[in-house]
C-alpha cells in the first residue's frame, strides 16, 4: 500500500501547476468558509451576550395571567411585585435584580405619530442586570423624560429638550397623553430600540399609568448557564406566575441559529460543488494523460483494486494540499477579525437595519471549531467520492486498450 | 510445456469496419525458448503477444498456461497470473516516469508482496548490474537514453525471475548498435538464467538471434522454423 501511496504523491507533484491550481480553488472554499463560520460565531457569541445583557437577563417573572400573545399589554401587571422581590433577596443563585414596566403607546411630536414600545427603567437598578445605559450616546434618562432610539429620535425629529408627546391606555383602561422632555438618545445593538422604542423612569411610568405595579422581574443569576439547576426553586417559590428562562426568551435568536446553521449548509454544499469540480478535472484529465502508465502498470500486475487506489489517493492528496492551504489561510483571516473585528454599521450603512443579529458597531470573529472541523472531513471526504468516479473508471480499462493509446 | 494457444481469433473493430488481427492462431511455448514472432507491421504481433501476456482477450480460441485454461478468468485473477508468470519488456519502453530506475525496477518485486526490503534491494542491484545499469540507480526515465530505458525495461521484466518474458519489438526504437547489444542481453539471459523469450520483431538483424521464428502474415501462422541461433 505505501508504493501506492508514495506513486501517488510523486504524480500529484508531477503536474504541480494543476495540483496547485485544482487545490487553490479548494483552499479558497475553505477559506471562505472558515472566515465565514467565524464571523457568524462572532455574531452568534455577541448577539447573545447582547441579547442576556440587553433584552432577556437570565430570568424574567412575569404575572401567571402573563398573556404571551400580547406581551406588551398593560394588563400584564404584577400586583405583589415587593413580595416576590423580597423571596428573591433570600434566593442565592440571584446576584441582582430590577423591574421593568412595558407597554405600547403612540409618540407624537406634534406634526406626526408614531407606534412605539414603552420600557420604563429602574436607573438605579437597571445596570446591575442589564447594560442598557451603557447604549445611552446623548443626554440621560431623567424624571419626565424619556429616552428615544436614535432612529426613532431622527425619524420624529426630535433631540434633546425638545417635548413629545406619548398616548397610551392606562391601568384604568382609558387613554391618557403626557408630555416629555427629550432628555437623552439610545444607540442600542437592536433596531427594534432604535426604531420604536422609548426609555423612561419606572417612578413616572408607574404614576402616568396609575398603577403600583410593574410588568416583569428581570434577574441576574451567578451563571446563566445553569438556569436549568435554578428554575425549579423559581418556580417552587413563585407559583401562579410565569418563569422564563433566556433560552425561552431567545427563541427567535434560536431561530437565526438555524439559519446560521442553513448557511453554513450552503457554504459546505459551496465548498463541495469545488471540490468535486476540480477533483474531478483533475483527475479525468491525470487518467486521459496516464493511460500508457495504467496500461503498464496493470501489464505489471496491478490489480484494478490497485489502480483505483493509486487514483484515489491522488485526488486525496490534492484535497490534503487543499485543505491545509485553505485552513491556514481561513486561520490566518479569521485570526485579523478576531482581533480587529468587522464595523458591521459601517458595512451595513445604519443600524436601522434589521440582519438579525442584535449587533452593531465593531463585531469581533470567533473560531467556530467544529464548522472547522466539519468543513476539513467534509472537503477530504468529497475529495476522495471525486476521484473515485475517474479511478474507477480507469481500473476497468483492458491493459491493452491502454497500451495501445498514442501519446 | 509452459503455454499453448489454441485456435485464437481476434477481430478490432472500428466504427462499422472490423479487422481480423488473429486467424485461428495456435501454438506452443516451451520453458527457455528464446523465440522470435515475425512479421511485417499490422500482421497479428503484438495482438498474439498481448493475448499470451493476459494483457488482451482472444474472441475465441483457447491459452493455457501450465496446462491451465485461462478462459473465463478474472479480471483479478489474471492479474495475479501477470504478476507471477511473465515479464513485459515495451516497444516505448514504457517506464513510469515519476520512478527512478531502481524504483521502476522493484516495483513488480513489490506487488509481489513477498520479498523482504533486504531482499529486493538485492534483487534490483544483481539485475541492474547484469544489464548494465550499475550507478544508474537514481536516475529518471527522462535522464536516462534510449538503450539505457530498455536495459530498465529489460531489468524491470527479469528481476522477479518470470516464467516468460514477453517483448514486443524491442529493438524498434533503438539504433541498430544498441539494438544488437539489447538482443545479445536477452539473449545472455536466456542462456545463463534459463528465461524463457518471447520477443516480437520484423528486423531480419536481430531475428538471427532467435531459435525458433515463427512468421505471421495477415494474423495467420506463416511458417513456425526452429533454428540455431547466433
Amino acid at each position: 500500500m505505501y508504493y501506492l501511496f508514495s506513486m501517488a504523491f510523486k504524480n500529484v507533484l508531477r503536474y504541480k501547476r494543476r495540483t496547485i491550481l485544482t487545490s487553490l480553488v479548494l483552499a479558497f472554499g475553505i477559506m471562505i468558509f472558515i472566515f465565514m463560520a467565524g464571523l457568524l460565531k462572532g455574531f452568534d457569541d455577541k448577539s447573545f451576550e447582547n441579547q442576556i445583557q440587553f433584552e432577556t437577563g437570565d430570568f424574567k417573572i412575569r404575572s401567571g395571567t402573563f398573556d404571551e400573545d400580547s406581551p406588551l399589554d398593560i394588563s400584564n401587571f404584577i400586583t405583589n411585585y415587593r413580595e416576590a422581590e423580597n423571596i428573591l433577596e433570600t434566593r442565592p443563585y440571584v446576584k441582582s435584580f430590577t423591574e421593568r414596566l412595558s407597554f405600547t403607546a403612540d409618540l407624537d411630536n406634534g406634526k406626526s405619530t408614531s407606534p412605539i414600545i414603552v420600557i420604563a427603567i429602574d436607573p438605579a437598578r437597571e445596570d446591575s442586570v442589564f447594560i442598557t445605559t451603557n447604549f445611552i450616546v446623548k443626554g440621560w434618562l431623567e424624571k419626565d423624560g424619556a429616552v428615544l432610539g436614535q432612529n426613532l429620535a431622527k425619524e420624529m425629529d426630535v433631540n434633546i429638550g425638545d417635548q413629545v408627546y406619548v398616548t397610551f391606555r392606562n391601568a384604568q383602561g382609558t387613554y391618557d397623553s403626557v408630555e416629555l422632555n427629550v432628555t437623552g438618545i439610545i444607540n442600542a445593538p437592536d433596531p427594534q430600540v432604535n426604531n420604536s422604542t422609548i426609555y423612561m423612569n419606572i417612578s413616572d411610568a408607574r404614576r402616568f399609568i396609575n398603577t403600583d405595579s410593574v410588568t416583569e422581574l428581570v434577574l441576574k443569576t451567578s451563571d446563566y448557564r445553569k438556569y436549568k439547576k435554578f428554575e425549579p426553586d423559581l418556580i417552587k417559590n413563585f407559583p401562579g406566575m410565569k418563569i422564563y428562562d433566556w433560552e425561552k426568551l431567545g427563541q427567535d435568536f434560536i431561530a437565526i441559529g438555524q439559519a446560521k446553521a442553513r448557511t453554513i449548509g450552503f457554504l459546505l454544499f459551496f465548498i463541495a460543488v469545488i471540490a468535486v469540480i476540480g477533483i474531478i478535472n483533475t483527475m479525468l484529465m491525470s487518467v486521459f494523460e496516464k493511460k500508457r502508465e495504467i496500461g503498464t502498470m496493470k501489464a505489471l500486475g496491478m490489480t484494478d483494486g490497485d489502480i483505483k487506489t493509486l487514483f484515489v489517493f491522488e485526488g486525496l492528496m490534492i484535497g490534503i494540499i487543499g485543505n491545509l492551504t485553505g485552513l491556514a489561510a481561513g486561520i490566518l483571516l479569521n485570526l485579523y477579525f478576531t482581533v480587529y473585528g468587522m464595523d458591521i454599521t459601517s458595512i451595513i450603512g445604519s443600524s436601522d437595519i434589521d440582519i438579525g443579529y442584535k449587533i452593531m458597531g465593531i463585531v469581533k470573529s470567533g473560531w467556530d471549531i467544529s464548522s472547522m472541523t466539519r468543513a476539513v472531513i467534509f472537503s477530504l471526504v468529497v475529495s476522495i467520492a471525486a476521484s473515485y468516479y475517474p479511478a474507477s473508471k480507469t481500473s476497468k480499462l483492458q491493459p491493452a486498450e491502454c497500451l495501445r493509446t498514442i501519446q | 510445456m509452459l503455454l499453448e494457444v489454441k485456435n485464437l481469433n481476434k477481430t478490432y473493430s472500428t466504427g462499422n469496419v472490423g479487422f481480423q488481427a488473429l486467424h485461428d492462431i495456435s501454438l506452443s511455448i516451451e520453458r527457455g525458448e528464446f523465440s522470435a514472432i515475425c512479421g511485417p507491421s499490422g500482421s497479428g504481433k503484438t495482438t498474439l503477444l498481448n493475448i499470451i501476456g493476459c494483457i488482451d482477450s482472444a474472441d475465441s480460441g483457447e491459452v493455457l498456461l501450465d496446462g491451465v485454461s485461462l478462459t473465463g478468468k478474472k479480471s483479478i485473477d489474471l492479474a495475479m497470473l501477470r504478476r507471477e508468470y511473465f515479464g513485459f519488456i515495451f516497444q516505448t519502453y514504457n517506464l513510469i516516469p515519476v520512478l527512478t530506475s531502481y524504483e521502476n525496477i522493484e516495483l513488480p518485486l513489490k506487488l509481489l508482496k513477498k520479498f523482504s526490503d533486504t531482499e529486493i534491494k538485492n534483487r534490483v542491484l544483481e539485475v541492474m548490474d547484469k544489464v548494465g545499469l550499475s550507478g544508474l540507480e537514481k536516475r529518471k526515465p527522462l535522464e536516462l537514453s534510449g538503450g539505457q530505458q530498455q536495459r530498465v525495461s529489460i531489468a524491470r521484466a527479469l528481476v522477479k525471475k518470470p516464467k516468460m518474458i514477453l517483448a514486443d519489438e524491442p529493438t524498434a526504437n533503438l539504433d541498430s548498435a544498441n539494438g544488437e547489444s539489447i538482443v545479445g542481453l536477452m539473449h545472455q539471459l536466456n542462456d545463463k538464467e534459463g528465461a524463457t523469450f518471447v520477443f516480437s520483431t520484423h528486423d531480419q538483424l536481430i531475428m538471427r538471434h532467435a531459435r525458433r521464428i515463427i512468421n505471421i502474415r495477415d494474423g495467420r501462422v506463416e511458417s513456425d522454423i526452429r533454428v540455431k541461433g547466433e
